[in-house]
């Protein structure tokens, strides 16, 4: 995927969301204010586009917090240089979310 | 109901949608999603099938590192039936299955003047009835040892498969004076059948069993069990036949596995 694609402004906000280490569905939710409609295909979208990538939680680590384990997103060397790109079209975007 | 609950219900009707080889990961990461965000209502569940339905329209995502929790994809367990028919491997399509012989054997009865009596009908009907009780003679009526609480369904599942095996024997015996010995012939053999399908269903979701493993060695029958290991590809449990029953305890066994297991299973939904 060229890094000069254009995302849409919500493909942006959830890719900068990621990129300011809220690395799972509902942190991005909650960050951006996007429904989970919007939020989880996109998060299928960037990482069919191969801008990002999930990784699972270790079973241990979740299981010391008595919790399930979660699945992970981070961004590739691709979606960075997307979200740079974005960033100079959507100049507000790294005032909208931040870490 | 609570909403934990409603949740639930919601992300398991959604991942009816999602492609099966996904359906357990999916599962997962919302279950993991929900967990965390279980004070927000049905808000949050609800987007779940929009986001089943996007995974249905485009197909396969390239797999996650460290997928469920191994470094490795591990490869899925593959469906080898013991003794069922495929076809007729969920109870939905079992009882439907038997509900086209069904309404099959009516209709090719009701369309000869022959079979049309339904005097004739009812004569038959104690035959059918004899037949089954005469299942017996080539197999057991013992349906295993089960855990409480899981009989109901087994039951109602049971009884209708004989309501609807009754008019698939008593309509083929009314179509001549020659089939009516097929009421009492088809009553023990459709008994026989419905008894050993009955048998290799897990009390849980009523599905057949699968992946047979021999236990143990024939020639250590007194040092040892031996015999066969079904399991339910759901994970609900494992199911023990001893082989020979007349040693060791003759009636199978059905053995729950706790959801902790449900990972190593490949439709491991509850």
């Amino acid at each position: 995927m060229p890094a000069d694609l254009k995302l849409s402004h919500t493909a942006a906000m959830i890719l900068k969301a990621i990129d300011a280490g809220h690395i799972y569905g509902f942190s991005v939710m909650e960050i951006t204010g996007l429904p989970s409609g919007t939020v989880y295909p996109a998060m299928r979208r960037l990482e069919r586009d191969a801008l990002i990538h999930s990784r699972w939680e270790k079973q241990s680590i979740a299981d010391a917090e008595l919790r399930p384990a979660r699945k992970y997103y981070a961004l590739t060397a691709a979606g960075r240089s997307t979200l740079a790109a974005s960033e100079k079209r959507y100049p507000l975007l790294s005032k909208m979310v931040s870490a | 109901m609570m909403p934990g609950a409603v949740n639930a219900l919601i992300v398991r009707g959604a991942a009816l949608v999602v492609p099966e080889q996904q359906r357990a990961e999916w599962l997962a990461e919302w279950r993991a999603e929900l967990w965390h965000s279980k004070d927000t209502g049905i808000s949050v569940s609800l987007g779940a099938f929009q986001d089943a339905w996007w995974l249905r329209r485009h197909g396969p995502l390239p797999r996650s590192y460290g997928v469920l929790h191994l470094e490795a994809p591990a490869p899925p367990l593959q469906y080898f039936p013991d003794q069922g028919i495929p076809l007729v491997a969920s109870p939905g399509r079992c009882l439907a299955f038997l509900a086209v012989l069904a309404v099959l054997a009516i209709a090719i009865a009701a369309a000869l003047p022959a079979s049309r009596d339904p005097v004739r009908f009812l004569s038959l009907l104690p035959g059918f009835c004899i037949g089954c009780l005469l299942a017996p003679i080539t197999s057991s009526f013992a349906l295993g040892d089960y855990p409480k609480g899981s009989s109901r369904r087994r039951w109602l599942f049971l009884i209708a498969k004989v309501l609807l095996m009754m008019p698939i024997s008593v309509c083929t015996a009314s179509l001549s004076p020659a089939t009516v010995s097929l009421a009492p012939i088809g009553g023990m053999f459709g008994m026989r059948w419905l008894l050993e399908d009955q048998r290799q269903r897990c009390p849980t979701c009523l599905r057949l069993l699968a992946n047979p493993v021999r236990i143990g060695h024939a020639s250590r029958t007194l040092l040892e069990w031996h015999g066969s290991e079904l399991m339910c590809l759901r994970g609900h449990g494992l199911l023990h036949v001893p082989e020979p029953p007349s040693i060791w305890p003759g009636r199978q066994q059905w053995m729950d596995l706790d959801p902790s297991w449900s990972g190593l299973f490949p439709f491991p939904e509850r």
